[in-house]
């Protein structure tokens, strides 16, 4: 028996109501999905405001593109991948204006300034969003999403070599970062 | 120990350096008779103040209220000697004496005092406790998400209870359990973070969806149900399509035949033509080119030529003086022609050999010039085989008709001589195919009953401000059904075109959803009556069923335009639409329809009709911009019944070019 997720949806009737437009079950959708997407946004975020640009790039995606899902794995995973690849882009706009250098320049200064007591997820969220765009995307892809670091070079178009020199600075300063605050 | 000072050693102990000595008169009296009593009355008034030095040691040995609770909580106090101490004592003394003193401790137990553990007991964590908390660790719950709208729903607006609830949560900051802090410091750091964004979920704010909501693709309810409109709509096309090729493949085939075969009038005649074109009239007004599909076994075509008068007049004389002596002494045994008074043949009786019995009307009339077909020549049937060398362009062979009627209704059909009228019993020609082309052929006028069911829908501002407007309620359409009935009158112009019109009373239903959060959703529906009048063009396709030649099938298609006005409108059933929100419904409409129908004959006069009808309409308000945002429209898709009744029950006009 299919899993209801609300309002007396199940997934297939949802998707088939998106396919045709349903304005109810695109909602029911959305409000169903939102959240987690959200949380995946905010990280690759710089800030909230950034977190809502790329959610609501994402859904509009997810909307245009919902008949192109064939039903192969899960849906929250079709779903999640193109938030990923929405924040991936973003990421990529953002290098356009100041190259891949910005890769190699991203520093700690940032550090001192975070004030946090103790660390919840919201906390260690802030501490994410205080890495550098690109130290930011490799260690979510890396070490949250699971991404090789051959699929992230591919996927940012830099060397694997880079990919992994970047994510051990990326996770040596988110590192220092919890330290910091927890002392 | 005992915690008791003794009181006596210590006052001894202060009177130790004290010396006293008596007066003179005590010791006299001491030592004299009056000694006891001197010494009495002596000590009557003796006073002696210690030193101060001697209370303040008193005092300061004295136990203090402290001292003495403190001494009185050690009353039972014991405390159980280590292990390893006995074990020391144990080696060191001897072994009887470890015997015995073993034996002595055998019972020793030491209860600690009730409000020891009790005090105890209340300081430390019980395990239940400890397995709670643990529990809790990284307990999380999301509430589910009608339950703010329901908290906030029922909660007093004017308490500003949001500004409450955030201001109690502004000083909040939740901590991260232990083993993800250790996690985290630790080596497993990517597990840790990995671990504490597992069940991350942020709710975004509401305007995010406000702001997606204009970029996605939106489909109402109707253009939900397009693909299945464009499907039914595209087999109809197709079905037209393919009778209207076959169509055309037949005609140009005859056309082609005709063409191709050599023109037997050279060899037949000796009249020169000025002009052999075919006329274009000939072919435009053969509209049922498929009946004679199943005549070619009797009709012999012929292609008709257009000719100057002087040329006929020639010609009919050669003709007459060639052929028609030898063909009516041929065919000597009855005579073809049985005309009547009125008609504008020439009489002739039977029997009649003599030539001179044709009249001139008549050889001017019928002298063919033609070009004549081989196919199908020798199926020419022999009641008129007598008139191989005269034969009429198309000849028809009913056994039911006389041969005059045969030789009249084929001139008619070449579009010689005026039109005629047949009057034929049909019950005794009703099981030929023949009777099936009438059917076919009628032009006249009919009238017509219809009833229709249909998907009817109402699709108006109100509901299409809620679907886009973020700030109304959300209310989708759901798929309602409504009917129609009616009475019609039409005329056919010819066998393939004709008009028709109605007059129906069509009833409009329209179901509502408003869509919330929560489950229970309401609905509502309204019911509209509106008077039609449709006008509309009718295309039909004649044919014969490939199967049974006696079974005349036709399958037409409307188009046309419709004008209606609102009638009444209810509520849910019975209740009056409140006075303003009667606007949502279309007042005076004006839309276009189009549609299809099969036609099952059950009499040459009666036939009934099934097909399909789609219309939309708008209102009148509305005509300067039918397709601008906020335009209301009426829908209707649905099926169709009619029965239709053709005012000539056993005249028949034959149209020119048919026979």
């Amino acid at each position: 028996m299919a899993e209801v997720l609300t309002l007396g949806f199940t997934q297939e009737e949802l998707i088939k109501g998106c396919i045709a437009g349903r304005r109810d079950a695109q909602e029911v959708l959305y409000r169903y999905y939102s959240p987690k997407m959200f949380g995946i946004c905010l990280r690759y975020a710089n800030n909230y405001h950034s977190g809502e640009d790329i959610l609501q790039e994402g859904f509009i995606k997810v909307f245009n593109n919902i008949d192109k899902f064939r039903g192969e794995g899960s849906f929250e995973g079709w779903i999640k991948r193109i938030f990923i690849n929405t924040a991936i882009e973003h990421y990529r706009k953002s290098t356009n204006h100041t190259g891949h250098a910005e890769l190699e320049k991203a520093s700690f200064k940032q550090v001192s300034e975070v004030a946090v007591e103790n660390l919840a997820t919201q906390d260690l969220l802030k501490l994410i969003q205080k890495l550098s765009p690109g130290y930011r995307t490799i260690f979510n892809m890396y070490v949250i999403e699971g991404y090789t670091h051959k699929e992230i070079a591919g996927k940012l178009d830099i060397s694997e070599g880079t990919s992994k020199s970047q994510l051990a600075r990326a996770r040596n300063i988110l590192q220092k970062m919890v330290k910091s605050n927890n002392e | 120990m005992n915690g008791k000072i003794n009181i006596d050693d210590l006052f001894k102990a202060a009177f130790e350096d004290f010396e006293a000595q008596p007066s003179p008169e005590m010791l006299d009296n001491i030592l004299g008779d009056a000694f006891d009593v001197s010494v009495q009355s002596s000590f009557d008034d003796f006073t002696l103040t210690p030193s101060i030095h001697i209370w303040e040691n008193i005092t300061d040995s004295l136990p203090t209220e402290a001292d003495k609770l403190i001494s009185t909580s050690f009353d039972e106090f014991a405390v159980t000697p280590p292990a390893h101490l006995w074990n020391n004592i144990n080696d060191s003394i001897p072994a009887e004496a470890d015997k015995i003193l073993s034996a002595s401790f055998d019972d020793f137990a030491v209860t600690p005092p009730a409000h020891l553990w009790q005090n105890i007991s209340e300081s430390i964590p019980s395990e239940v406790d400890q397995l709670l908390a643990s529990s809790f660790n990284d307990f999380e719950a999301t509430p589910p998400v009608g339950m703010w709208a329901s908290i906030q729903g029922e909660l007093d607006v004017e308490e500003n209870f949001d500004a409450k609830f955030q201001e109690a949560f502004a000083g909040f900051e939740p901590k991260p359990s232990e083993h993800i802090l250790n996690n985290l410091l630790s080596n497993k750091f990517d597990t840790g973070v990995r671990r504490a964004f597992m069940r991350h979920e942020v709710t975004p704010q509401e305007a995010v969806w406000d702001r997606i909501k204009p970029y996605i693709r939106f489909g109402p309810t109707i253009q939900r149900h397009l693909p299945t409109i464009r499907r039914m709509a595209a087999v109809i096309l197709c079905l037209f399509l393919f009778t209207f090729l076959i169509n055309q493949y037949k005609e140009i085939g005859t056309d082609v035949a005709t063409t191709t075969t050599p023109p037997k009038t050279t060899s037949k005649t000796n009249i020169n033509t000025p002009t052999t074109t075919i006329p274009a009239e000939d072919k435009a007004e053969q509209p049922l080119e498929s009946i004679y599909e199943g005549t070619t076994d009797r009709v012999v075509f012929t292609e008709q030529q257009s000719v100057n008068s002087e040329a006929v007049e020639e010609r009919v004389e050669e003709v007459t003086s060639q052929f028609i002596s030898q063909s009516f002494t041929k065919n000597n045994e009855k005579s073809p022609f049985n005309l009547g008074g009125s008609s504008s043949l020439p009489p002739a009786s039977a029997g009649n050999n003599d030539i001179t019995l044709l009249s001139p009307t008549y050889t001017k009339a019928t002298a063919p010039i033609e070009n004549e077909r081989t196919d199908n020549i020798s199926s020419i049937p022999s009641t008129v085989s007598g008139l191989d060398t005269y034969a009429p362009s198309i000849i028809i062979s009913n056994p039911n008709l006389s041969d005059f009627d045969q030789l009249e209704v084929s001139n008619a059909a070449q579009g010689r001589g005026n039109e005629y009228i047949v009057q034929s019993n049909l019950m005794d020609i009703e099981e030929d195919s023949d009777l099936a082309k009438m059917m076919l052929s009628y032009k006249g006028a009919y009238i017509s009953a219809s009833y229709s069911h249909y998907n009817s829908w109402i699709l108006n501002d109100a509901v299409r401000d809620g679907l886009t407007d973020p700030g109304q309620e959300l209310i989708d359409y759901v798929m309602s059904l409504g009917k129609s009935f009616g009475v019609g009158m039409g005329y056919q112009f010819t066998p393939n075109f004709g008009i028709e019109t109605e007059f129906l009373r069509s009833n409009l239903s329209q179901s509502y959803q408003e869509l919330t959060t929560s489950v229970v959703s309401n609905k509502s529906f309204v019911d509209a009556t509106y008077f039609y009048v449709p006008l509309s063009l009718k295309y039909q396709v004649n044919r014969l069923s490939s199967m049974n030649k006696r079974i005349p099938r036709t399958l037409s298609a409307v188009w046309g335009m419709h004008y209606g006005r609102l009638q009444s409108e209810k509520l849910d059933g019975n209740r009056d639409i409140e006075v303003g929100t009667e606007d949502y419904l279309i007042q005076q409409e004006l839309g276009v329809f189009t549609g299809a129908d099969y036609h099952f004959y059950l009499s040459p006069n009666v036939h009934f009709t099934m097909g399909l009808r789609a219309a939309i309409g708008t209102d009148f308000q509305y005509l300067s911009a039918p397709f601008a945002a906020g335009t209301p429209y009426n829908v209707q898709v649905g099926g169709r019944l009619g029965l239709n009744y053709r005012f000539a029950t056993r005249k028949y006009k034959w149209s020119r070019g048919i026979y």
